[in-house]
């Protein structure tokens, strides 16, 4: 459906390598507005690499990505202001431990002077409510668990408002009986048209909740097809022996 | 300390008791005349205080007329009431403290010649409701007691006994204004003058026209009538000649306010440094600075008219100090030497070199001498001589460690200047002098800038001026008739103590003798608290410098390691860095104090700013390590939701840094602390420097050392509990 959606990111020809390593070959990908494309593959493949590259935590080595129409790579792009429009969820919420829940989610928004005090605040109450943690606003992280913690990190990402989500892999350090809540409201972003990338291991998820499936090998797509098709009906003989293997 | 050092502190004590025995007995048939002169400082404009000056109408006036007298004054601080006692009494020789001329008074006591007139006035709130002199009557009325305002406001208040407050001070009748306690104030007209100009909120009422007009006048001893009719004839004179106005007017001119200075007011301040260990050329008695140099100083300002203040330095670094301007004189016994680079003042004392050896040595002609172990201070010619005798020299920085070197066998014997020879066997009957040397005589000069030969030729004239009526061999002589032992200044008003309390009282008393001598006497616990409050001042604005510059360094390194930006300020911080590490803190300062900031003299500021250079150092190091032990993903996150490395690394990354180095920082500030104990190299009397004057004064290192150590150690115990208590609460807080 969304395929035909207006472009929000277009990546051509990317490559990237750490000294003689080459992670990335040639990587071609449209993200269309709206869309949820999950990213599978074995480990190493270069998965988080591909998705740090949209936000340039990791400079590409060749290649292009231009995003809602700006080169990314161009020498004046202002990266920080591109962030600002790309939230990021970590396998390690990577929350900020000296702040408290609420605090996490106002940091960068007020930091940065996009938003007043008062409306930050407004704003994280709202995302605290619809991710289920009102009650945890003044608590450190250390104090949550990880599912909990989880949650607080993507509606800090949220707080920003941003185009596209890029998630890393975001329930691989939950104890099982937390991946649910994680994923629950992964997919009411995405039931909202949030744009996402995920890159997941949960492969039940990325059938139902996914546009587009990705398998990622040898630093290049090996396969790419809609999640029916790509379960159901798996061509690339790696990507068979990878599900065997998983599923 | 060991069984010969007990003996030596006895022996000192004996001997200053002796001397203080002799001295009492030769000083009173002095022959200089020195008039002591009582008052009751708190009278402005006629007698008030600045700092240990006495300044005022009648200080002023007194002076003048014992200049043309030709003797010299010695001002005494006394009680309004008591020096109508002590006068009479003839522990003072004149009261001077604006005595108004009544009958009563002039039963008890001689009246000089009036030198003022005066009436009284009314001084009130500014917002008083007094007008007339009818109003004042039943009003609330506050006087100094003994004063004509007092016997004035008795007489004309219709209910004196309930309405008028006698009070001891002016002080006090002012507060009693300004609380509200009074309504007014009946006073004589310059005082309450002065007092509305230092007091915005009071107002002068001059409405007391039927008040008798008084005049003041000097008083002295019923007896005394010799010293009275001298006194007439040089009021008059200075009455004559215009002085005794002009000394009125200088007050008037400046609103008769109490920081008015002494009409004989200084053409400036000379700052003079020293090196008070020294004797009998300059030492520290008390508090005091004594000794031939300090009291021909003091005598050349008093002619020169300048105020005069002395300062402390090593021997060696006053040359500099003097080049640099950081003061404008040396006078530290100096010889007079072509290659030091300074300007001397002609000579006011001869010296030549002479051997000192412990008695029984086998040192008895020059060639004795020759190749053997000898003690000299660093710097003095004796040094330069004792190398032509002798490739075995012990140098030291202070006398009393060269005669410690004699007396415990580390050295064969010293070179020393003859005088010095002299008072130290003065004092330590052990030593003798051997006058072998065929060292040319050599001449003792003050220094100066090179360049300053305008203040180099004030101070001949006023040398040479000296020389001639006979004061400089006044002030040698007063010396030399004391054996040249450390005795109060020429100058001073203290007396040399009778220590008649002879310590034979066992190990707990002569322990407490110890004590007594190193803190209680002449208040010496006073270096101790000065020096800890510098300790402390420099610790601790150090640490504000070390922790601000610190953290700053330690960010830019760490975003150069994470980004690689910041390149050029990177490379000054780690070269800073590497320099201010690979040095010693010791060099460091020096460089600080004699070459950065060369032209400025506020040594307590300088050495915080080079103790806090040095700490930014490692302080950067310390917040680095903390910053590389925060996760890689807190610096991640930040920048994936648009925070700049800067942002991150303030907000973020900082902060939760500052948890992980608290300990650090903690032992960092602990080591600073220990640190500045070097800060006395630059003059500063700090808490260490504080103990080692002590010690150089009393010959004692155990009392002095042992408490400063003891000091260190309990501020060290309370920063540890401290750091301890924050740390404890910073890891709770999440
Ligand atoms: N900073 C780096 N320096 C050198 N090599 C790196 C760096 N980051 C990643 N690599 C290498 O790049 C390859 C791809 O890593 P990446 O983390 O993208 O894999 P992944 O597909 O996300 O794997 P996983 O499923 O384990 O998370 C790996 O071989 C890894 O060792
Ligand atoms: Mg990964």
């Amino acid at each position: 459906m969304p395929t035909d959606g207006e472009v929000l990111i277009e990546v051509r020809n990317l490559e990237k390598s750490f000294g003689d390593h080459v992670v990335l070959k040639d990587i071609n990908l449209d993200v269309h507005r709206g869309e949820v494309i999950s990213i599978i593959g074995p480990s190493g493949c270069g998965k988080s690499t591909f998705l740090r590259s949209i936000n340039l935590l990791e400079k590409p080595t060749a290649g292009s990505i231009v995003f809602e129409g700006t080169d990314i790579l161009a020498p004046d792009t202002d990266v920080d202001v591109l962030r600002r429009r790309i939230g990021m969820v970590f396998q390690n919420f990577n929350l900020f431990p000296h702040k408290t829940v609420k605090e996490n989610i106002m940091l960068a928004p007020v930091k940065l002077k996009i938003m007043t005090e008062e409306d930050a605040s407004t704003k994280a109450d709202e995302l605290l409510t619809r991710i289920g943690l009102l009650d945890k606003a003044d608590q450190y992280p250390s104090r949550l668990s990880g599912g909990q913690q989880q949650r607080v990190a993507i509606a800090r990402a949220l707080a920003m408002n941003p185009d596209v989500m890029l998630f890393d892999e975001p329930t691989s350090a939950l104890d099982p009986e937390m991946v649910g809540e994680v994923l629950n409201i992964i997919k009411n972003l995405a039931d909202f048209g949030m744009t996402m990338v995920v890159v997941t291991h949960e492969m039940g998820f990325a059938r139902e909740v996914s546009d587009r499936v990705l398998f990622f090998n040898d630093g290049i797509i090996a396969e790419e097809n809609t999640p029916d098709e790509f379960f159901g009906n798996p061509q690339n003989e790696r990507l068979k022996d990878f599900l065997s293997k998983i599923l | 300390m060991n069984k010969k050092q007990w003996i030596t502190v006895a022996i000192i004590i004996v001997m200053l008791c002796v001397a203080g025995g002799t001295w009492y007995a030769t000083s009173h048939n002095d022959d200089r005349e020195v008039l002591i002169v009582e008052t009751s400082p708190d009278f402005a404009p006629f007698d008030y205080t600045i700092g240990e000056e006495f300044v005022g109408i009648d200080m002023d006036i007194v002076r003048a007329v014992c200049n043309d007298m030709g003797c010299d004054v010695k001002f005494r601080q006394n009680t309004f009431d008591s020096i109508l006692v002590s006068v009479p009494q003839g522990k003072a020789d004149i009261g001077a403290s604006g005595f108004s001329i009544t009958p009563e008074r002039a039963e008890s006591v001689l009246f000089s010649d009036p030198y003022f007139d005066i009436h009284q006035v009314v001084v009130a709130p500014a917002n008083t409701d007094i007008e007339t002199f009818e109003d004042v009557k039943d009003k609330r009325i506050s006087v100094q007691n003994g004063t004509t305002g007092a016997d004035y406001a008795a007489e004309i208040s219709t209910n004196a006994r309930t309405n008028v407050i006698y009070q001891a001070s002016y002080q006090s009748v002012i507060l009693d204004l300004l609380n509200g306690k009074a309504d007014c104030e009946i006073v004589d007209e310059a005082v309450g003058i002065s007092q509305a100009a230092s007091h915005p909120e009071l107002k002068v009422l001059d409405i007391l026209t039927e008040s008798p007009i008084e005049q003041y006048g000097f008083i002295f001893s019923k007896n005394n009538t010799e010293l009275q009719e001298r006194f007439n004839s040089s009021l008059a004179k200075i009455k004559e000649n215009g002085i005794l106005q002009q000394i009125i007017d200088h007050y008037e001119s400046n609103g008769y306010s109490a920081d008015t200075p002494s009409f004989f007011s200084y053409k400036g301040t000379l700052v003079v440094e020293t090196s008070p260990d020294f004797p009998p050329f300059e030492y520290m008695y008390g508090t005091e600075y004594a000794g031939i140099d300090m009291d021909i100083v003091r005598a050349l300002c008093n002619d020169m008219n300048y105020r005069l203040e002395m300062r402390s330095n090593t021997f060696d670094s006053i040359i500099l100090s003097v080049g640099q301007g950081k003061c404008d004189m040396g006078a530290a016994g100096f010889t007079m030497d072509p290659d030091r680079q300074a300007l001397f003042s002609d000579p006011y004392y001869t010296i030549k070199q002479v051997v000192v050896v412990k008695e029984g040595s086998d040192i008895q002609t020059l060639d004795d001498v020759k190749g053997k172990k000898i003690s000299v201070q660093t710097g003095t010619s004796g040094a330069d001589y004792a190398e032509t005798l002798s490739n075995n020299i012990i140098y030291q920085k202070a006398y009393t460690e060269v005669i410690l070197d004699v007396l415990n066998g580390k050295a064969d014997c010293e070179i020393v200047d003859s005088a010095v020879a002299e008072a130290q066997v003065a004092r330590q009957p052990n030593l003798k002098i051997l006058d072998i040397t065929d060292a040319e005589p050599e001449y003792y000069g003050f220094i100066f800038a090179l360049g300053n030969q305008e203040l180099c030729d004030e101070v001949n004239t006023s040398l040479a001026k000296l020389t001639e009526n006979g004061t400089i061999d006044k002030i040698i002589d007063y010396y030399a008739k004391n054996d040249f032992k450390e005795i109060p200044s020429y100058y001073s008003s203290q007396e040399i103590e009778d220590e008649d309390d002879e310590n034979a009282g066992g190990f707990w008393a002569d322990l407490w003798d110890r004590f007594y001598n190193d803190f209680l006497k002449f208040d010496r616990y006073n270096y101790i608290f000065e020096g800890l409050k510098n300790t402390l001042i420099i610790t601790a604005s150090a640490l504000v410098i070390g922790l601000a510059l610190g953290a700053m360094l330690a960010v830019v390194r760490s975003i150069h390691d994470l980004t690689g930006k910041m390149r050029a300020i990177n490379t000054v911080a780690r070269a800073y860095i590497t320099v201010i590490r690979g040095t010693p803190m010791m060099v460091q300062l020096l460089l600080i104090y004699y070459v950065v900031f060369a032209s400025s003299d506020n040594s307590i500021l300088i050495a915080s700013i080079a103790f806090g250079l040095n700490s930014a150092a490692y302080v950067a190091e310390t917040f680095r390590s903390g910053i590389t032990a925060v996760p890689k993903g807190q610096m991640e996150a930040c920048r994936s939701l648009g925070m700049s490395n800067w942002m991150a690394m303030t907000t973020v990354i900082l902060p939760q840094a500052l948890r992980n180095v608290t300990p650090a920082l903690g032992n960092e500030g602990i080591s600073l602390l220990k640190e500045t104990s070097i800060a006395g190299y630059i003059g500063i009397i700090d808490l260490t420097r504080g103990a080692d004057i002590i010690r150089g004064q009393t010959y004692d290192a155990l009392f002095p050392i042992i408490v400063v150590a003891a000091i260190y150690l309990a501020i060290v115990l309370v920063l540890s509990h401290l750091i301890k208590r924050l740390e404890r609460r910073l890891n709770s807080a999440y």
